[in-house]
């Protein structure tokens, strides 16, 4: 018997979706995910860990393929309940290394090693008598037990396999593993805590690691996407050309430069989001998430993830007038305030004309005959909204993905999202540090990790809205 | 950086100053006065210097200037009797060398030795500072502090992909009666409802599979012959049981059709992804006596 740590075995008829239990509860997309029944040959283990300790573990098992065999070798033993626990861990001894019985041996030995039995089945299809020998089988095991109503289409037949399953299972819950989130999580641990008295300390406490390893996530998030902004707003790129003349060619490769390198920041982060999220196997080649050709640059990218010219002349507004108002101050107020008045209005203006414009293109006179083309910080007020808007759109769908979808997503996008976390007064303190990571200068640890607290409340906003 | 060596370089300014101090002190007899343009008075004097000198006075009393020294040390350029009361008084002049000497080293040794101290303290803030804003300094620190969480699978799964083989033979219309008709976990009752269906024309019907057990199982396979039709649900996939089955009945009868069949809420109408899952199993056993029949076609509802 296994007295470490609690082990749930999820068992089940082939192709009801157990893999996609196990991808979405141990957050792992790594799972070899088929329609094609039998994809799953060996017992693999998915423990979750804390420091190295293993707090419990998750097993994917194959599923049945020769129950009526196994009961019909189970019951050729005449014996009594309280010893057919023996006859099962017989029936695997005896056939243990018979390939005929592979799957069956796979999915028991765990069992009767002490683990949890989770069975599987696919309640968007109809009951059928044929998954009975199987429940008997693991009834014949003795081990506690709970079974999961998975539905793999809209179809619902819960109410004919509740009734059928009420007879094997003393718990039968609903779980649907492509749209799971962080509560119906929670909910399915606390339920598999239940199976055994003394699994549901284990279980309890990794319930709140898992909130706070969402929350390792969600800031680790953040802290990336800060880092974009940072990386992105100061980015300067540089061409050498011939003369100090710039012609329009030089400006040309120069900017397209520049976007292709900013282009490059933003999947970069794209992809460390993912991976935090274990959305990143190995064997993916593409990007889980596309924005169908939604260009960083693009206008619909601007009308979708931008501030409006409204929002934007207010942002200009609000900083020109900042920077006015801190002459006032320095002149004690003899400037009648003109000051403040005079910065908003360049401000504004500066803001409303400058929708276009990444940033100035300057030439600079190095060595003796040679010269180079330099573009960057960003001055466009719109970049980072944009830039900003597109990751947290990224970072909150990969945040809620469940880990058992192997499809890529071409996500549909719609301003309703900004809405929902650009605030005006968000607006505000984002745009101070907008400016700060465009001056080019060096920036402070400080500026970055408030910058990176804000994202992270907007995340975590966003991430709580969809579960309540 | 440069804040702390210039207080590192004052500090030792300060400490020569100190010694130069006691240098003269020690080789020469120095009679000390004070004078000041101002109307001071003695009193005055002699409060500004214990005030001066409160940071020493309780451990070292005598540092402190008495009102006595202050007025007998009170030099004036000009006035006999002054002159002639400081010529009397000449011995006691040397006294102030204490209070000078605790004076640099309070207010020039030790507060710039504190000053050093903090330029130090500065200093290392500013590269811990400087270590802090370099990329990833940050994230080891939060890994190292926070607890290393890891839910995934230890080894990598090798993806396994059943290798499609064989042909399936594929009919697209229905015999006009069959030797046999069962139906793989389907009830009888089912089984006369498809029939009747799909027009098809037998009276020997069979529930097989389910919860037969496999000696009812293998009894109904003894007694089958000819051309079977055998109906499958198409929504669950094919077992190695099913398999183990139709193998034993094949080495029994001519032929056997297979025709997955839909749930009745979809009209028996199997999804095209159940109907792939069948055929592609169906053909891995490359067995002659097998047919594939599509529920769609030649058959009308």
């Amino acid at each position: 018997m296994i007295d470490s740590h609690p082990q749930f075995a999820v068992v089940g008829h082939p192709n009801k979706g157990k893999s996609s239990i196990v991808s979405a509860l141990a957050l792992d997309d790594s799972v070899h995910i088929s329609d094609v029944p039998g994809t799953t040959t060996k017992q693999r283990s998915f423990p979750l860990k804390v420091d190295g300790v293993i707090l419990y573990e998750l097993l994917d098992t194959p599923g049945f393929q020769r129950a009526r065999r196994v009961l019909a070798w189970l019951q050729k033993h005449e014996v009594s309940a309280d010893k057919r626990q023996d006859i099962v861990q017989k029936f695997i001894n005896v056939h243990q290394f018979d390939p005929k019985f592979n799957d069956e041996i796979q999915l028991l030995t765990p069992v009767m090693a002490g683990a949890g039995i989770i069975y599987v089945v696919d309640a968007s299809k109809p009951y059928g008598e044929e998954y009975e020998a199987e429940m008997e089988i693991l009834r014949w095991t003795g081990q506690p037990s709970m079974a999961l109503l998975n539905h793999i289409e809209d179809t619902d037949y819960s109410v004919q396999w509740k009734r059928a399953l009420g007879q094997y299972f003393k718990m039968v819950r609903t779980f649907n593993p492509m749209k799971t989130d962080r509560l119906q999580h929670i909910s399915i641990l606390e339920s598999m805590s239940q199976l055994k008295e003394e699994w549901i300390a284990p279980v309890k406490k990794s319930i709140v690691l898992f909130e706070r390893y969402q929350k390792q996530m969600i800031h680790q998030s953040a802290s990336k996407i800060s880092r974009l902004l940072e990386e992105s707003l100061g980015l300067i790129e540089k061409r050498s050309c011939d003369s100090d003349k710039v012609e329009e060619k030089d400006k040309e490769a120069v900017e397209i430069q520049y976007k292709s390198h900013l282009r490059l920041l933003e999947k970069e982060t794209q992809k460390k989001i993912e991976k935090i999220w274990n959305h990143a196997s190995v064997k993916k080649e593409q990007a889980l998430l596309t924005f169908d050709e939604l260009d960083l640059f693009s206008e619909e990218s601007a009308a979708v993830f931008g501030l409006t010219r409204k929002e934007l002349m207010i942002t200009g507004v609000t900083s020109g007038a900042m920077t006015g108002a801190g002459i006032d101050l320095v002149f004690a107020g003899h400037t009648l305030l003109l000051g403040g008045i005079i910065g908003a209005v360049v401000g504004g203006t500066g803001a409303y004309f400058g929708f276009k414009e990444l940033s100035e293109i300057k030439v600079l006179g190095q060595r003796v005959g040679t010269y180079s083309v330099q573009i960057g910080p960003m001055k466009n007020k719109n970049f980072p909204y944009i830039l900003l808007g597109r990751a947290i759109f990224h970072a909150y769908h990969i945040a809620t993905r469940s880990h058992a979808i192997r499809d890529i997503e071409d996500l549909s996008m719609d301003s309703t999202l900004k809405e929902q976390w650009l605030t005006d007064t968000l607006r505000k303190s984002l745009e101070s540090s907008h400016k700060i990571f465009r001056s080019g200068d060096t920036i402070g640890v400080e500026v970055g990790e408030s910058y990176t607290l804000l994202v992270e409340d907007i995340l975590e906003k966003l991430i709580q809205r969809i579960e309540e | 950086m440069l804040i702390k060596r210039a207080q590192f370089v004052a500090l030792f300014f300060s400490l020569g100053l100190g010694l130069a101090l006691l240098l003269m002190i020690a080789t020469q007899d120095i009679a000390f006065a004070w004078s000041t343009t101002l109307q001071v008075s003695p009193q005055g004097f002699h409060s500004v210097l214990v005030c001066v000198s409160s940071p020493w006075s309780f451990y070292f009393p005598s540092a402190v200037p008495s009102l006595e020294l202050i007025e007998q040390s009170h030099y004036f350029r000009l006035g006999d009797n002054l002159s002639q009361k400081m010529i009397n008084d000449a011995s006691s002049l040397g006294a102030w060398w204490k209070f000078l000497l605790c004076a640099t080293i309070f207010y020039a040794i030790f507060l710039r030795f504190c000053l050093y101290l903090l330029s130090v303290l500065g200093f290392q803030l500013a590269i811990t500072k400087s270590i802090l804003s370099m990329e990833g300094v940050k994230q080891i620190l939060e890994d190292m502090n926070e607890p290393i969480i890891s839910t995934h699978a230890i080894e990598s799964m090798d993806s396994y992909e059943v290798v499609h083989t064989g042909e399936l033979q594929i009919i697209d219309a229905f015999r006009d009666s069959y030797n046999g008709v069962q139906g793989w976990a389907m009830p009888v009752e089912k089984l006369l409802v498809l029939n009747d269906i799909l027009s098809i024309n037998s009276q020997v019907l069979y529930e097989v599979g389910g919860t037969n057990s496999l000696k009812v199982d293998s009894e109904i396979i003894a007694k089958s012959q000819g051309e079977i039709l055998l109906y499958v649900k198409g929504w669950e996939p094919p077992t190695m049981d099913f398999i183990d089955y139709l193998e034993e009945l094949l080495i029994e009868v001519d032929r056997v059709t297979v025709m997955p069949i839909g749930t009745e809420e979809n009209s028996y109408i199997p999804m095209p992804k159940s109907i792939e899952v069948w055929s592609r199993k169906l053909a891995l056993l490359e067995h002659n006596k097998v047919y594939f029949k599509h529920f769609t076609q030649g058959s009308d509802i």
